[in-house]
């Protein structure tokens, strides 16, 4: 496996450190992965998922079920980030769910309380992302969040590289209006749900 | 390349969770590497592509069982030929137009079949008739995967379709990406996505099948256009011309439309040019040259208010007669479906709730407007001024096929489409 000549994306950064390390043991070539992929697979998470908790955990869980399986992955970096996204998927539904056992079904718009201790420029995007489709928020998480390019987001997304293109023309247009327009209709809509 | 948005620029909102990532966890994946796996357990990726062959192979098992059946009911006694598969309740069949011996019976969507298809009416509350409308060519073929649909007005947009009985539904649609320097042409290009992604309902109008679903409808009219050559796909950034010219063609349904993928030189006579022109310049107002049939549905009787669509015209004020930017299909939509909504459709399309109170139309809300910019600052006005007119609540006076709106001095007379 050899390094691209284009300019390194995160994942392209993986493949080139996972490179280095072949032929050494499994675990430095995880922990190298980890350490290139660990800062824009955690802000991509979440920018999709809304939840810094959430990510955190999927980010361990995805690296650790990495190193359990050994060399048997024959693609690490796709793998990370693709079971990164499945692992946190699985989670924000299972906390859906006790949500909406618990407070009901008009709490689940609400974000995370986890997402307070982010700053506020980040909430906003947070925020308006939440207003895109499941397939944008991916594709605007993957790309400019965390850096991918279309090719390599579609192999994440399992999807085609034209597709992500499009979900990314149309959540830009969006986000464009959200985030010019809505940060004080946002913040007036938060407010009003102050008792 | 990295799509990152503006790396230089601190502010960018895409960055604003840079800096922000937790430390490092290394330690404690090593750790929970060692012990039981907590949360979902993730399917190697190569392994999981074998699930769609094995599904496929079922399914390509059970569609040969199929075929297998229906020939040897077909061949018992040659009646078998004749026979219909018994059709779902409620679902419709009509007979193919231009088949042959009357043999090929086909449900709505099949008749969009492997035909390429013009848009001649169309109404949404978001996207107008205008110039581009028509030079939009729809393309159902059949591929090997099964039907698919395309069409383009800036970008080209094609995806694998599903035509069940009188439902059309586009799945997976995929896009070219080119910037265009009209923003009329992309909304249309992003409407249409919406529309086509949207299950709609197929109904037949003569040679015009008409689909509607929440968003609005569009009315095709087949063209004859072979399928086998499909919509040249434009690699090339076009640059439109805006100005009307009189020679331009306006395409008549039937006739075989310029495809808005083909790329024709700015000026032949200055011979070719590093740059290329695609021609939008039908003159707006133009592009059909009769207003299509009413695609509303019809309320009972059909002789009512509601459920009717209404040419608009003449219109005076103060006795005196008001110049219509002719021929504008500036049509009246009251909708049965949606009883109490309204669509006027000049330059800018918009529809908005209304309601019958003491002989007058009363707007439920503001009208609201495409706010696109025309190519004729006259239909703009009357757009405008027709806008003024619906909220002022006219009286409605209805007889026979013959509407007449008043209010103050203001009077405006619209026939019944049939």
């Amino acid at each position: 496996m050899t390094a691209p000549t284009d300019k390194p994306t995160p994942r392209r950064r993986l493949r080139a450190v996972a490179s280095e390390g072949e032929g050494s043991d499994w675990t430095a070539q995880v922990k190298t992965a980890y350490e290139a992929s660990r800062a824009p697979l955690w802000r991509a998470l979440v920018a999709w998922g809304r939840s810094p908790d959430v990510a955190e955990e999927a980010i361990a869980e995805s690296f650790a079920q990495l190193l359990r399986r050994g060399d048997s992955v024959r693609d690490p970096a796709a793998w990370a980030w693709r079971s990164a996204f499945r692992i946190a998927a699985g989670d924000l539904k299972r906390r859906r769910t006790r949500a909406a056992r618990s407070l009901g079904d008009d709490h689940l718009d609400l974000l995370p309380a986890d997402v307070t201790r982010l700053p506020d420029e980040a909430i906003d995007l947070v925020r308006a992302m939440a207003q895109l489709s499941e397939q944008q928020r991916q594709c605007v998480a993957l790309v400019d969040v965390a850096g991918h390019d279309a090719p390599t987001a579609a192999q994440i997304l399992d999807t085609s590289a034209a597709t992500v293109r499009v979900q990314l023309m149309r959540a830009r247009r969006r986000l464009r209006t959200l985030l010019t327009d809505e940060p004080q209709s946002l913040n007036d809509r938060t407010e009003e749900k102050k008792p | 390349m990295t799509n990152r948005s503006d790396p230089k620029n601190p502010s960018d909102p895409m960055r604003s969770l840079d800096g922000h990532e937790p430390a490092n966890q290394w330690s404690e994946i090593v750790e929970r590497s060692n012990g039981p796996m907590t949360l979902d357990p993730i399917v190697e990726p190569s392994r999981r592509h074998l699930l769609p062959i094995i599904l496929g192979a079922a399914a390509a098992l059970l569609l040969a069982i199929g075929v297998a059946a229906v020939a040897m009911t077909g061949s018992g006694d040659g009646k078998g030929k004749q026979q219909v598969a018994a059709q779902p309740e409620g679902s419709t069949t009509t007979m193919m137009p231009g088949a042959a011996n009357g043999g090929v019976l086909a449900t709505p969507a099949q008749m969009l079949r492997g035909r390429h298809w013009i848009i001649v009416g169309m109404a949404s509350q978001v996207v107008t008739t205008g110039a581009q409308v028509d030079q939009v060519l729809i393309t159902f073929e059949e591929s090997p995967e099964g039907p698919t649909l395309s069409f383009q007005a800036c970008n080209r947009t094609s995806g694998p379709v599903d035509l069940l009985d009188n439902r059309v539904k586009m799945t997976n649609g995929v896009s070219t990406e080119m910037a265009c320097e009209d923003q009329l042409l992309m909304d249309l290009d992003h409407w249409l996505g919406q529309f086509f992604t949207t299950a709609s309902d197929v109904r037949v109008d003569g040679d015009n099948l008409t689909l509607t679903n929440d968003l609005g409808y569009i009315t095709l009219h087949p063209t004859d256009v072979a399928v086998a050559n499909p919509i040249p796909t434009d690699t090339t950034t076009p640059v439109l011309s805006k100005p009307a010219t009189p020679e331009t063609t306006v395409p008549v349904p039937g006739d075989t439309p310029s495809s808005p993928g083909q790329v024709t030189p700015a000026d032949p006579g200055q011979g070719s040019t590093a740059t290329t022109e695609r021609d939008f310049t039908v003159p707006l107002g133009t592009v059909v040259p009769e207003c299509p049939p009413s695609t509303a549905p019809a309320a009972p009787g059909g002789d009512g208010l509601w459920g009717n669509r209404w040419r608009v015209g003449p219109v005076t004020v103060n006795g005196a007669a008001r110049d219509m930017v002719a021929p504008v299909c500036s049509d009246l939509v009251l909708n049965a479906t949606k009883q109490g909504f309204v669509f006027v459709n000049g330059c800018n399309g918009a529809g908005v709730k209304v309601r019958l109170e003491g002989g007058r139309l009363v707007l439920e809300e503001a009208l609201p407007s495409t706010a696109m910019g025309c190519m004729s600052q006259e239909l703009m006005d009357q757009d405008v001024w027709f806008a003024d007119f619906l909220t002022s609540g006219p009286t409605v006076t209805l007889a026979g096929d013959s509407l007449t709106l008043t209010a103050g001095d203001r009077v405006v007379t619209a026939t019944r489409i049939r």
